[in-house]
């Protein structure tokens, strides 16, 4: 009885209470969505994201904002869960009324704000997702982030023309990450008439991967590409080296983060030293003087240096969001909806991101179509090494 | 197959067996006093790591940053008994072993707080080399793993048969009833156990950090691993956590050179329904002596 | 060892001896009183026309939020009927919620089978996977059950992960149909009613399972409450059948939240078998009590309702 009772005022109380979290701004302003992992399994790919975003709203708003008009971020925790994903996107587009959603965190969250965001007629811009999901955007959602076929060219083209390799170990992540990078790495291998003579897995919370390393040790394989999203990675890099083996070693962009960097610094830096990709931004001294992106990444190397709380170097998660930000505001400058009428401001955003053609930005050039809102986007992708407790880019 | 690899697979299951048993010794000796499941034992590991990290970094010598780290974890141990456990010693057990659930969601979300998302990690104890053996390799932080678990399984046996207060411990775990018929206070032995816990755990934290890395998020997962560890051997006797370790630990090392790799976090778990099938309370599974 | 089963724990019996036993008979009396009182009726009647008018004044995400709710509740429910009644603790709910999800999401999108269709066989093939688990971990006593349970979501969540062809692996499945008949009316709004019809209709069921000789046959072994499996034993109650029945129920109920919740969201991931959903489920059961189903409802509204007041935006711009 009394049971009920309280049901019921747990029920108004819940009712009631997203209407009053509603807070319509006097003022008006491009209100951005972020939803991110801020707490959970990918809160460290969350957070990272979302102060690349911060960095350049607050940016954008000490110029002026975008013809005048300031941006409102409006941050939102998806929880790292498909019912967060859901329920915060609806609350973004509903209650908090933006104008676009940034999603940052882990590819099988992404397809759960799809639904949303096309239900909501609201623009969706998402930083993961595999691009074997491609054909499913929708009209509503961008994932113009690149392939994971980019970062295997990136890999395949160095050791077979710089390195003259031709057998290959391959260690995978046992997660979509993984996933993603094994659709393609069979087709490429071949095309760069590379062997691929072992493919071994781990957890992304494996501990141990000697044994792994004692297969691939005994294998004919003259170069190990590790591909990990997180510490089980950089583990393997470790143990790689401490098990003795001596041969070149590609990782992904996450094994280059700095956590990883200060923790397995001295084992990366063992002859030959660890490849990883990187965007231009985290080497932006290094690049040619005739680079025509080195102004662009030196501003915002700087920019993000002065901004950041505590101020640190921007490293590839930070640069992505900030991205994903800038993605936005060449639409938002081309398009100049009128900020007080949200569904029509959504729709002309919409267009305009959909028609988005060779913007320059920090890791890519990106040309979007109706029909293709993945994009011919092409990838700056640099691969770049350790030295000194530094970072260099590969000699090629 | 080859000698290295035999040689490797043998090293790899005793060290990640002396892992899941250090993790696994825990729960034991707080479900045999109290029967509460304390499924916030990860969260003990994870601040022993952390703060042996935090110590190491201020510049701490590294045995002794440890040790700081492992009384820190076992007072915290005290903490939940006193803070949480203690004012609901009435409820059910259920309810008691949620109480810990929430504990380790606040303790987590402190950590985030603290130390923020980042992953950290350590250098091999007193940089010990990596020995090299017939193509196979031990890496330099193994022996400390597997030395100080045993050291620490020793001294349990030791306080357990030979101390007054392991004596009345183990009499609380047998028959509380009895226990208290005879004068033994079953909440301080309670209050006992649990420092005893979060200190096993701290020292677990520790000692993995080198070949593991740690972050805040690592204590639930590494709960599971101990209560696998608890499961498989049998949960009510300390034999019973390390015997389930050692064979988790193999398990996983078999799974690792023989099965598809994919499989191998499975392998370890279809074991483990194995066992339940055959034998529900463990391997070691004698009721009534510890 | 056969001999060490036969040896029953010492330490155990003791417990139950400690306990002052809780009248079982007053407690039924007092349930059917609760039912039958004019008032509550009444609020029943308040509540449901709340529910079927609720889409007309909300929108999305306040019934996004009670999807979420009724979803909770569902699988709460069938928890409660499990640790309430049997005073069986599992921590493995999700894993049936998650087998619901998949093998919905399985048969609508590779065999091409009707929603409602894959919603029944879903609950079909989770319920005798269930009975087959329950056979095995119920031979086991009190608090370890839960532990078990917890790690079953583990084996679930390796097994789905590497079963790459079946699950689609760590990406999951995608483009999952709906449930609603197409055109009829918005997904949404059929979805919204739909689960919160299957919720009521469930309720009433498990208010009558308690109130049924099942009812009291699992009161009687239930520890928590004071009973035993020694005294049901002693009254003739099958101990093992109740239990793997009330256990296969509870994962029937979890099962149907995961299918309606696959057909819904329209995709699925491996992490939906995380510990993290048996746990919250859990916690939903003890704070919304473990007398009544009613309590599913309200433990399920409490901790989602409080969850995205305190913890859902964070409004501030850099």
């Amino acid at each position: 009885m009394k049971r009920i009772a309280i049901l019921l005022l747990v029920f108004i109380i819940a009712i009631g209470g997203t209407v009053s979290c509603a807070s319509p701004s006097a003022e008006k302003s491009y209100k951005i969505g972020a939803l991110t992992s801020q707490t959970g399994k990918y809160s460290g790919l969350g957070l990272q994201t979302l102060e690349g975003i911060q960095v350049i709203v607050e940016d954008i708003n000490e110029k002026g904002g975008i013809n005048g008009i300031p941006l409102e971020l409006v941050p939102c925790d998806d929880k790292s869960s498909t019912t967060g994903v859901t329920l915060g996107a609806k609350k973004l587009i509903e209650v908090e009324k933006v104008d676009v959603i940034l999603h940052g965190s882990t590819t099988a969250l992404a397809q759960s704000t799809m639904p949303v965001a096309d239900e909501g007629k609201t623009p969706a811009i998402l930083l993961s997702g595999t691009a074997l999901f491609d054909d499913q955007l929708g009209k509503w959602c961008f994932r113009p982030m690149g392939s994971e076929e980019d970062y295997v060219i990136s890999f395949f083209q160095y050791l077979n023309e710089d390195l003259g390799i031709t057998r290959v170990a391959a260690l995978l992540e046992n997660s979509g990450f993984g996933q993603g990078f094994e659709f393609f790495m069979p087709g490429i291998a071949s095309k760069y008439n590379i062997e691929v003579v072992m493919t071994q897995h781990f957890d992304p919370t494996a501990t141990d991967l000697t044994l792994q390393m004692t297969d691939i040790k005994n294998s004919n394989a003259q170069a190990l590409v590790i591909w990990g999203s997180g510490p089980a990675g950089a583990l393997a890099v470790k143990q790689a080296r401490d098990m003795g083996i001596n041969s070149p070693i590609t990782a992904s962009f996450a094994q280059g983060s700095p956590d990883m960097v200060k923790a397995f610094g001295a084992y990366y830096e063992m002859s030959p030293s660890l490849i990883v990709p990187a965007s231009k931004t985290d080497i932006w001294q290094e690049l040619p003087e005739d680079d025509s992106d080195k102004a662009m990444c030196q501003d915002f190397a700087s920019l993000f240096l002065e901004k950041s709380d505590p101020p640190h170097p921007a490293n590839f998660y930070n640069v992505l969001g900030a991205q994903m930000m800038l993605f936005v505001v060449d639409s938002l400058k081309r398009a100049q909806p009128d900020p007080t009428n949200v569904e029509k401001a959504r729709s002309e955003l919409r267009d305009a991101l959909e028609s988005t053609e060779n913007l320059n930005l920090l890791t890519a050039v990106y040309t979007l179509s109706p029909e293709d809102h993945y994009g011919s986007v092409m990838q700056k992708i640099m691969l770049i090494t350790f030295k000194d407790g530094g970072k260099i880019l590969v000699p090629r | 197959m080859d000698l290295s690899i035999v040689l490797q697979f043998f090293i790899s299951g005793v060290n990640l067996g002396c892992i899941y048993a250090a993790l696994g010794l825990g729960f034991f000796i707080i479900y045999s006093v109290t029967r509460v499941l304390n499924l916030a034992q990860g969260e003990f590991v994870m601040l022993g790591g952390m703060l042996t990290v935090t110590f190491y970094s201020m510049g701490v010598p590294i045995l002794l940053s440890t040790l700081v780290a492992v009384v820190i974890a076992g007072l915290l141990g005290g903490v939940l008994y006193r803070g949480v456990i203690h004012p609901a010693r009435n409820l059910s057990k259920a309810t008691q072993t949620f109480l810990t659930v929430g504990f380790a969601f606040a303790i987590e979300g402190i950590a985030l707080l603290i130390w923020g998302w980042e992953y950290r990690s350590l250098p091999n104890f007193l940089g010990t080399p990596n020995i090299h053996l017939g193509g196979a390799t031990i890496i330099g932080q193994t022996p400390w793993v597997t030395g100080i678990t045993l050291l620490v399984v020793t001294g349990l046996f030791f306080f357990f048969g030979h101390t007054i207060q392991g004596k009345a411990l183990r009499a609380c775990a047998d028959n509380p009833l009895g226990a208290k018929t005879i004068g033994i206070s079953v909440e301080r032995m309670s209050l006992y156990a649990f420092i005893l816990a979060g200190t096993l755990g701290g020292i677990a934290g520790a000692i993995i950090t080198p070949l593991t890395m740690v972050s805040y998020s690592i204590g639930f997962p590494m709960t599971i691993k101990g209560l696998l560890a608890a499961f498989v051997g049998g949960i009510t006797r300390a034999e019973g956590v390390i015997l389930g370790g050692m064979v988790l630990g193999m398990a996983e090392a078999i799974a690792a050179s023989l099965i598809p790799s994919g499989y191998h976090s499975i392998f370890a778990l279809i074991i483990l329904m194995a066992v339940f099938l055959c034998q529900p309370r463990g391997l070691l599974s004698s009721p009534g002596k510890t | 060892m056969p001999a060490s089963r036969a040896v029953e724990q010492p330490g155990k019996n003791m417990k139950i001896l400690k306990h002052t036993p809780v009248p079982i008979l007053g407690q039924v009396k007092k349930t059917i009183e609760l039912r039958r009182t004019k008032v509550e009726h009444l609020i029943m009647a308040l509540v449901v026309v709340l529910f079927l008018t609720m889409p007309l004044f909300a929108g999305p995400y306040p019934l996004a939020i009670m999807m979420d709710i009724g979803f909770y509740a569902i699988v709460t429910m069938g928890l409660i009927l499990l640790m309430g009644q049997a005073g069986q603790l599992s921590l493995g709910q999700a894993v049936f919620f998650g087998l619901g999800a998949y093998s919905s999401a399985i048969l609508t999108t590779q065999h091409h089978l009707a929603p409602w269709l894959a919603l029944m066989l879903a609950a079909i093939i989770t319920g005798s996977i269930a009975a087959g688990i329950g056979r095995a971990v119920l031979r086991l006593r009190g608090i370890i059950v839960s532990g078990v349970t917890l790690v079953l979501n583990l084996i679930f969540f390796y097994l789905v992960l590497s079963l790459v062809d079946l699950t689609g692996g760590a990406n999951g499945i995608i483009n999952i149909p709906s449930l609603s008949p197409v055109g009829v009316i918005p997904d949404s709004l059929f979805d919204y009613y739909f689960l919160w019809i299957v919720a009521f209709l469930l309720l009433a069921f498990s208010l009558n399972l308690v109130n049924s000789r099942t009812g009291r046959a699992l009161r009687t072994m239930n520890i928590l409450a004071g009973g035993g499996e020694e005294t049901a034993q002693v009254l003739g109650v099958n101990v093992m059948k109740y239990k793997v029945q009330v256990f296969t129920l509870s994962a029937v109920y979890a099962s149907i939240a995961g299918s309606i919740y696959a057909h819904h969201i329209g995709c699925i991931e491996p992490e939906i078998f995380g510990a993290h959903l048996s746990l919250l489920v859990a916690i939903m059961a003890i704070v919304g009590g473990m007398a009544s189903p009613w309590g599913a409802f309200l433990g399920a509204g409490l901790l989602t309702g409080l969850t995205e007041l305190l913890g859902g935006v964070r409004v501030g711009s850099g």
